[in-house]
């Protein structure tokens, strides 16, 4: 059974807990003082992952950070169908280069929100992040408004695949981010259309379909 | 503020093509400023409100809906289509006071697309019709970074797709003007090509494209202020378009829209925009 | 925004800091009230906060003490002593510091989100409340200390999961206490030793109008989680709560009756706001009659 090192107002950490839900793999959590202890810079957690952030999987004698990377191995580890991470040349480029995407230009938008929320970077950019998070905003929306012409309904093809998960979390919280929605109306249809998958899960900040009914 | 009036209480405008919000879905929407959500029951009737719940200022977008209601995701207050507040989670035997009630706005469907106006509307339903007849294919609803009258002036000034002046990056200034019957058209000729657009007041532009002996090629823009500085377009094609000539338009649309954000060409586009306000009707010009 | 000029906000006391954070080296700069202020610990030991003006100059502020943990600093001088609390001194609670939070709304707005009932079984669905048992039972609203506290008091909800102690569900007791418009206590009954209440609470340090940073402490019984455990638990309502007070308009309070829509379990909600129209406050109220 893995286990997982998490912080329960983590994007990054929200992008593996929506996987394990939605491919039903249990797991054993181990809370992190992030905030406001930063027990992930003290030595036991930097022999774990010297870069010191979260999340951090271990199974067995293996130990992964990074949340694309986790994605990859729990897609190919435990989806039987082989659709969250498909095998195709085809597929499988565009999906590393939507993870990427998530893994870089969507940190604008989540530094943004680890700003407001708990004042990480005291000498923020704003207007810089701003743009640069709009920009990647615009991005998506195209893709999405593209794929609502051609019929396919997710970022690749037409099953979600991990580049699906690895954008949500940003992109569902965008409005701690200080991101108006009215822009980016495939993005938000997106949004609600992730949250109907079966096994979806909330986190705060992010709202259920319906009020009172834990996704 | 603009001529195209960024403003205007008594006009309907497009907020959303009909196929963007299904039964049982929502969206926000923003129109002249206001901040809106629209939302779609599951008996089809489409709704236009002020996206705050009278409760405690929440935004309704972010609920849900079921059946025929709109939820509050704060406090769970159900809404029906009409506004009223009918169910309080907090107390369900009591029947929700008449004030209780969401902030209702003109709202109508026609053409495949949805209605919205911000004050009282002037005319019972949007005056613009599709000229041929045919039924419009939504294509696309994008934001762009630019007012109302710039973005006007861009789709006056330059054809989506094929065209005369395409091989231009920037904005076409040799068009040929006039006006009548209260709207001004624009039309430019290379060869056997000719693309003629014609602007509505207050934010309809339709543009034809022929070449050769080919049948002409229309779309439709409706224009949509949503803040001083941003306006929202959503763009379709007369008749049936196939999905590749969507795909293509849709790209020459996000081409369009990264040369308008640019300010590299605003000179150019602010003479034309001049221009097309120098035809305007008197009636109308701001 | 400049620093405000709103007198009856100016002599408050707010905490400004968790004083362990303030190491020695170290300094913070923060905003109150929408003064620049500066925040460090001197050679000796103690800790020191000062105002920086238009110029970098930069002089200490009037008022400045250390309580229950947290570095307390007034620009003006209070009217009133910091809120009493002797169950930090109590032994038997483990005492966890929930560090700071931003949110960006009025102060006032985080108050009257935590003095509400209401939204747990939409808010936090499976821990504070459900669907099932949404009702709220009437409770009791009133003054104390002459009318420099407002309390809510015997408020009952019925609770999946109330703390990160049990996952007993029951109906528990709640009193809030609001001792200023910026500081609110629960105590709400502690499922683990009975008779005995638990108590979390908000320290609101405005940064301006419309920002807020949110310091917050629980004191509970729970002998069998680790502190990051409790933390987190609290973390996640709080996220929670966080997640839909950014989104209310106007972010402002509004004190006007006419303004808004209340129903009867907004009963401390409509005290809370009364109590601040008839304070003479500004900062961070909508005023507007509507």
């Amino acid at each position: 059974m893995p286990t997982l090192y998490d912080y329960i107002l983590s994007d990054e950490c929200y992008k593996v807990r929506i996987l394990l839900a939605m491919l039903q793999v249990p797991y054993k959590t181990e809370k992190i003082n992030v905030h406001p202890g930063s027990d992930n810079e003290l030595p036991a957690f930097l022999a774990l992952n010297p870069l010191g952030q979260i999340p951090v999987l271990v199974q067995d004698d293996l130990v992964l950070r990074d949340p694309q990377a986790i994605l990859t191995y729990l897609a190919i580890k435990y989806d039987r169908g082989r659709t969250w991470l498909p095998a195709d040349a085809e597929s499988a480029g565009c999906t590393a280069m939507w993870l990427t995407f998530a893994g870089n230009n969507l940190r604008p938008l989540s530094r943004l929100r680890d700003n407001a929320l708990f004042g990480s970077e005291p000498d923020i950019d704003l207007d810089q992040c701003d743009r640069e998070a709009r920009h990647a905003l615009q991005i998506i929306d195209d893709q999405l408004a593209e794929g609502e012409i051609t019929g396919r309904r997710w970022i690749v093809g037409n099953n979600p695949t991990i580049a699906d998960v690895a954008m949500f979390p940003a992109l569902a919280l965008a409005g701690e981010a200080n991101m108006p929605f009215e822009p980016y109306p495939a993005v938000w249809r997106w949004i609600d259309r992730f949250k109907r998958l079966p096994r979806f899960v909330v986190m705060p900040g992010v709202l259920p379909l319906l009020p009172g009914v834990a996704a | 503020m603009g001529r195209l009036n960024f403003v205007n209480p008594w006009s309907w405008y497009s907020v959303a093509a009909s196929s963007e919000i299904p039964r049982g879905q929502i969206l926000p929407i923003v129109l002249s400023g206001t901040t809106l959500v629209a939302w779609r029951a599951q008996n089809e009737k489409i709704s236009v409100w002020s996206d705050r719940c009278p409760h405690r200022g929440m935004r309704l977008c972010l609920g849900g809906t079921r059946d025929d209601v709109l939820m509050c995701p704060y406090h769970g207050w159900v809404f029906g289509s009409d506004g009223a507040c009918t169910h309080i989670p907090a107390h369900p035997q009591l029947t929700p006071s008449r004030a209780a009630r969401a902030r209702i706005y003109p709202c109508t469907e026609a053409d495949g697309y949805i209605w919205a106006c911000i004050g009282e509307p002037s005319t019972p339903q949007p005056t613009y019709i599709t000229s041929s007849g045919n039924a419009l294919t939504h294509v696309r609803t994008m934001h762009i970074a630019a007012d109302v009258e710039t973005v006007a002036a861009a789709l006056m000034s330059r054809p989506l797709l094929s065209g005369p002046s395409r091989s231009n990056d920037g904005w076409n200034e040799n068009l040929i003007w006039s006006n009548h019957d209260g709207m001004v058209e624009s039309r430019y000729r290379q060869g056997d090509s000719d693309f003629s657009a014609r602007l509505e007041f207050p934010g309809l532009v339709t543009c034809s494209i022929t070449i050769g002996d080919n049948a002409p090629l229309r779309y439709t823009v409706m224009l949509q202020p949503t803040s001083t500085d941003n306006a929202a377009i959503h763009l379709s094609l007369d008749g049936a378009g196939s999905v590749e000539q969507q795909s293509l338009l849709n790209r020459d649309l996000i081409q369009l829209r990264s040369d308008l954000q640019s300010l590299w060409h605003r000179p150019t586009l602010d003479r034309i925009a001049d221009r097309c306000a120098d035809m305007m009707p008197d009636h109308i010009r701001g | 925004m400049a620093r405000t000029t709103d007198p009856i906000a100016i002599n408050h006391w707010y905490a400004v800091a968790s004083c362990s954070d303030i190491k020695p080296g170290r300094i913070k700069k923060t905003r109150l009230l929408g003064q620049p202020i500066v925040i460090s610990r001197l050679d000796d030991g103690a800790l020191s906060c000062v105002e920086i003006d238009e110029n970098g100059g930069s002089k200490p502020v009037p008022n400045l003490c250390e309580q229950y943990g947290f570095l307390w600093a007034s620009l003006g001088t209070p009217t009133k002593p910091i809120v009493d609390l002797p169950e930090f001194a109590e032994d038997g609670r483990r005492v966890i510091r929930r560090g700071e939070i931003g949110v960006a709304t009025s102060p006032q707005r985080i108050i009257e989100n935590f003095i509400d009932l209401s939204h747990f079984s939409f808010v936090h669905t499976g821990t504070l409340g459900g669907l099932e048992n949404a009702e709220v039972p009437k409770y009791n609203v009133e003054y104390r200390e002459d009318g420099a506290e407002l309390w809510a008091t015997e408020c009952r909800f019925f609770q999946p999961k109330a703390s990160a102690a049990t996952n007993l569900s029951t109906d528990v007791l709640y009193d809030y206490r609001i001792p200023s418009a910026f500081i609110s206590i629960i105590y709400k009954d502690s499922l683990v030793r009975r008779g005995k209440k638990d108590l979390i609470g908000l320290f609101l340090q405005p940064l301006e109008e419309t920002d807020t940073i949110v310091h917050s402490f629980a004191l509970v019984h729970d002998e069998t989680n680790t502190d990051t455990h409790i933390l987190h638990f609290y973390h996640e309502i709080f996220g929670q709560d966080r997640g839909v007070m950014i989104h209310q308009t106007p972010k402002k309070l509004p004190v006007s009756p006419r303004r808004d829509i209340p129903t009867l379990s907004d009963a401390s909600s409509i005290a809370y706001r009364r109590w601040l129209d008839k304070s003479g406050l500004e900062f961070g109220l909508d005023r507007n009659p509507g």
